[in-house]
């Protein structure tokens, strides 16, 4: 028999790595952060959904990897330094 | 894992661009009062239609500052981009720069001026009568929402997701000392891993929606039993809260059980596809309360679980918003400080695909709520009560309705009763405020 | 010495191995008391309920320490347990027939995430029509639930079958849900004579929870319990749970084993043959009717009629190689149910018990006895007769394969 979890039953540790989709494939749209006008306030990194905004020491960008294109960071970026670019294709 | 949030984040002004009402100067007349000379500009374009406030935003990398050829323009330790008057030599290169207006201009006195945010106590926000100016104290903020985020990022929730939204934003301020319990629905997919994975890195419990609140019941006095702090606290949606999942909740509050359970409440059965639940508001459209000319949506006002639990015994009942987030941190640790009982925190959670409303529509479907007296925002600690954001001077119900799909077929005659619905839903909680009031200052804060 | 946690106070460890009167529902508290659960997780209902009752007597007195949880409902009860046993504890629930429907979500669930929680079942018929009385339906109904299923005998059977449930769900090579069955009122309400055994004795052979290897919830080592799955992992975890079934099956020998040695009393593994080794025909029952019909038995062997019996005493993972062996050579079987099987239309360890009669060579004739029904007495005259029905079916008399004790 191969068995591929170590438990008798449902569990799973996350030492071996989470589960993930690539989420950012569904992506439409992506944002485009325009670092100088970043007020740094923070708000893109508390509202994204996916939790895929990150510092860059200048500003905040989106890792698109797996973000999924929604635009909540624009609509609540207060300095409008973000914008949506659609992908190509889309 | 998305990195720690670094500290130099900022203080803030933030502005709803283009959604003043018309010919409103508040923010002018304030400034001016403060200034003499306005740093804030309302633009008034009626044909265009445009109506805006606009100032400075202060970037980060200014190019004002950039442009000044005397060195006039720098920032400051906090960002705030200042300007020197006594080194501008007028020139106007920094107005060229700025493509954002953010630059004022003193034509007799021939030099250029800016906003200074008031050294971040700016006098515009305070006077703003409509909300569309707010000072926000993001340092603050991300004070309350530094803990890591230990779910995964590649969750197969829909792009937007006010579920995914709440539960990350719920985990930055509970931390690492927590079992999380899910329940089937939208949110699970942060928590109940997939196959051999797991989709979380705290422990988490994948529960039936019939029993959660049971399951934590038996982990929570374990965890006492082994003299543990570790919190149990749940992330369930409205159906196994306030449908399927009612009998269980409402046992483990009359029990006393320590654990808290945060109800994400996007009033229906969003994951299986749009069908109403006992939270559904009324009038709403769904598949199962579609609107064809025998029906109009769902008939029946929404089962209030808040009012409910904290009728039940529980300890710490909340609701709580995305949209006001200082608030929805400030419930939380109540919540999580609160051992003597169970804790509730009932978060409004739109979805945007079962409510008919843009992607990018969430936080702004969560403040009409609460401006419209909706989804009124309160506390109530071993049964006193406190409205946390009280609102004086509610929007009609219109400027919610009208943001969402679902409410499309509702005539004059209806919008009228979901407002007077509304109205009722805020004043029990008013009139439970007055009776048994919950002195601000909490004592546990 | 304190005294053990049985005794009453000032009692000294010597008197408690005398025999006591005690019911099946008592009998299962001290068998639970003495597995020294962490939490105690019940919703009262007849006939279970006394068995709480004296649990919390325990609790009040002070000789159990375990936390109570009063739940609103059975399924509250079951998850609570399994909260406490998924977290590194030790947890005890029971309950009856529609009790144990109103659990169901959360029986499967306990034995699909493989947590070792027991149960006492004291078996009622499953409404409706509505009663209380006694029957074995309730069993039934979760008969494919993936726990395994102990059946009691006797009151004494029942306080050690605790023991033994415990021993097996929490084995590594186990991992499994334990009910332990008994009958309502004929067992749940009878007083018989019980020894109660020493704390120490149980210690010995009931190690603490503590030192089983399971995973466990917790923020030492972050795990997620109870994970979404699909496919081909699915199907991991079924046949894990299949394999697990097949040792518990085989590992009850070995803990008759150390039970004997740790508390002197022995049992005859999953199956418990009487007077079947020599016998011409077989009745195979499980429950309380097999006391009856050991009489029976006995009675017809005076009268020259070499009948044998086989009381199934586990009946999930269902001892199918114990039961073939029995079963050959003889020339007729009849199993006698305390339910039915709708669409059958016989009783349930009938079915199984035909189906392995398939593996035998020549075919032997079995016929399903129902009788028993929401607590009517399977009366020594009743069981009699369908003893003689069995062995003259043996000798090629024809008629029907189910037949209706009392009611034909």
């Amino acid at each position: 028999m191969r068995f591929h979890s170590p438990f008798e039953g449902p569990w799973a540790d996350p030492e071996a790595g989470l589960f993930s989709v690539r989420s950012g494939d569904w992506r439409q749209q992506r944002p485009v952060a325009n670092g100088a006008r970043c007020c740094r306030c923070g708000l893109c990194f508390l509202y994204c959904p996916t939790g895929c905004i990150s510092d860059r020491v200048t500003h905040f960008e989106a890792e698109l990897e797996f973000c999924k294109g929604c635009g909540l960071c624009v609509y609540i970026c207060p300095a409008a330094a973000i914008a949506m670019r659609a992908e190509e294709g889309c | 894992m998305t990195a720690g949030i670094n500290p130099v984040v900022r203080d803030t002004l933030a502005i709803a661009f283009g959604a003043c009402p018309p010919a409103c100067r508040e923010c002018v007349k304030a400034c001016e009062h403060q200034r003499s000379l306005a740093r804030i500009v309302a633009l008034d374009l009626p044909e265009a239609p445009f109506h805006g406030a606009v100032t400075c935003l202060q970037c980060s990398e200014p190019a004002c500052r950039d442009a000044c050829p005397t060195g006039a323009i720098a920032q400051d330790e906090k960002g705030v981009t200042r300007l020197d008057s006594g080194r501008c030599v007028g020139c106007g290169a920094c107005a060229i720069a700025c493509e954002w207006g953010g630059i004022n201009f003193d034509f007799a006195a021939a030099r250029a001026f800016k906003c200074d945010t008031c050294d971040g106590r700016p006098a515009c926000a305070a006077a703003c009568p409509t909300g569309v100016l707010r000072w926000v104290e993001s340092a603050a903020l991300m004070r309350q929402y530094r803990e890591p985020d230990l779910f995964t990022r590649g969750a197969s929730l829909c792009p937007g997701c006010v579920a995914e939204l709440g539960f990350r934003m719920a985990f930055r301020v509970i931390g690492e000392d927590a079992i999380v319990f899910a329940a089937p629905g939208c949110a699970c997919a942060l928590a109940n891993g997939f196959g051999d994975k797991a989709t979380t890195r705290l422990p988490a419990v994948m529960c039936l929606m019939t029993n959660g609140p049971s399951i934590m019941t038996g982990v929570a006095r374990r965890l006492r039993q082994i003299g543990k702090q570790t919190r149990c606290v749940a992330f369930i949606g409205d159906g196994a809260t306030a449908d399927v999942g009612f009998q269980p909740l409402s046992g483990a509050a009359e029990r006393g059980e320590p654990i808290v359970y945060i109800c994400y409440d996007n009033e229906g059965y969003m994951n299986t596809g749009v069908q109403r639940s006992a939270t559904t508001t009324a009038g709403a459209r769904t598949m199962t309360t579609p609107v064809g000319p025998h029906l109009k949506g769902k008939t029946q006002a929404p089962k209030e679980v808040p009012l409910l639990m904290a009728f039940h015994g529980a300890a710490y009942v909340a609701t709580a918003s995305i949209a006001y987030p200082e608030d929805f941190a400030a419930k939380l640790k109540r919540a999580l400080a609160s051992n003597d009982g169970l804790a509730y925190v009932h978060l409004y959670a739109p979805c945007y695909v079962g409510w008919e409303s843009p992607m990018d529509s969430v936080v702004e479907i969560s403040r009409r709520a609460v401006e419209t007296r909706m989804f009124p925002l309160w506390e109530a600690d071993h049964g006193r009560f406190r409205i946390t954001h009280p609102i004086a001077r509610p929007r009609p119900v219109g400027d919610f309705t009208r943001l969402l799909g679902r409410f499309r077929h509702l005539g004059p005659a209806e919008l009228d009763a979901l407002g007077r619905q509304a109205e009722d839903r805020y004043r029990r909680i008013e009139a439970l405020s007055a009776a048994m009031p919950l002195a601000e200052e909490h004592p546990r804060q | 010495m304190a005294a053990p946690a049985y005794l009453p106070q000032g009692a000294q460890p010597a008197d408690g191995l005398a025999p006591r009167l005690l019911d099946g529902n008592k009998a299962a508290a001290y068998g639970v008391l003495l597995c020294r659960p962490d939490l105690i997780a019940a919703y009262p209902i007849t006939p279970q309920t006394p068995l709480l009752e004296q649990l919390y007597k325990f609790k009040a007195d002070g000789r159990l320490t375990a936390e109570t949880v009063e739940v609103e409902g059975e399924n509250s009860a079951l998850s609570a347990a399994l909260g406490v046993t998924v977290a590194g504890g030790r947890a005890f629930t029971a309950t009856s027939s529609m009790g144990l429907t109103f659990m169901y979500d959360a029986y499967l669930f306990a034995s699909g995430t493989r947590v070792p929680v027991v149960m006492v079942i004291a078996m009622r018929e499953q409404t409706a029509p509505t009663t209380v009385s006694c029957g074995q339906q309730d069993l039934m109904m979760v008969k494919e639930g993936g726990w395994v299923q102990l059946v009691c005998e006797s009151c004494q059977e029942i306080l050690d079958s605790i023991l033994v449930a415990y021993r097996l769900a929490e084995d590594p090579q186990v991992q499994l849900p334990v009910n332990v069955c008994y009958e309502g009122y004929y067992l749940s309400h009878l007083s018989e004579p019980v020894t109660v055994p020493a704390q120490e004795a149980v210690d010995r052979f009931l190690l603490p929870v503590r030192d089983k290897r399971r995973p466990v919830l917790g923020t030492e080592h972050p795990m997620t319990f109870g994970t979404y799955v699909v496919g081909e992992l699915y199907a991991e975890y079924r046949y894990k749970h299949c394999q697990a079934m097949e040792r518990a099956g085989g590992m009850l020998d070995a803990i008759d084993g150390e039970f004997r040695a740790a508390l002197g009393r022995p049992y005859g593994g999953a199956v418990e043959a009487y007077r079947a080794e020599d016998a011409e025909f077989l009745m195979v029952t499980m429950g309380s009717a097999a006391g009856t019909l050991k009489v029976v038995v006995d009675e017809l062997r005076k009268e020259g009629i070499a009948a044998g019996l086989a009381r199934v005493r586990m009946f999930r993972p269902l001892p199918a190689r114990e039961l073939l062996g029995l079963m050959r050579g003889k020339r007729a079987v009849g199993v006698v149910d305390r339910s039915v099987s709708f669409g059958w239309n016989r009783g349930h360890l009938f079915i199984d018990v035909k189906a392995v009669a398939q593996d035998l060579e020549p075919r032997i004739p079995v016929v399903s006895f129902i009788g028993g029904l929401a607590g009517t007495d399977l009366r020594r005259d009743l069981l009699a007769g369908a003893a003689r029905t069995t062995w003259e079916r043996g000798r090629g008399r024809a008629g029907a394969e189910v037949i209706w004790l009392g009611l034909e």
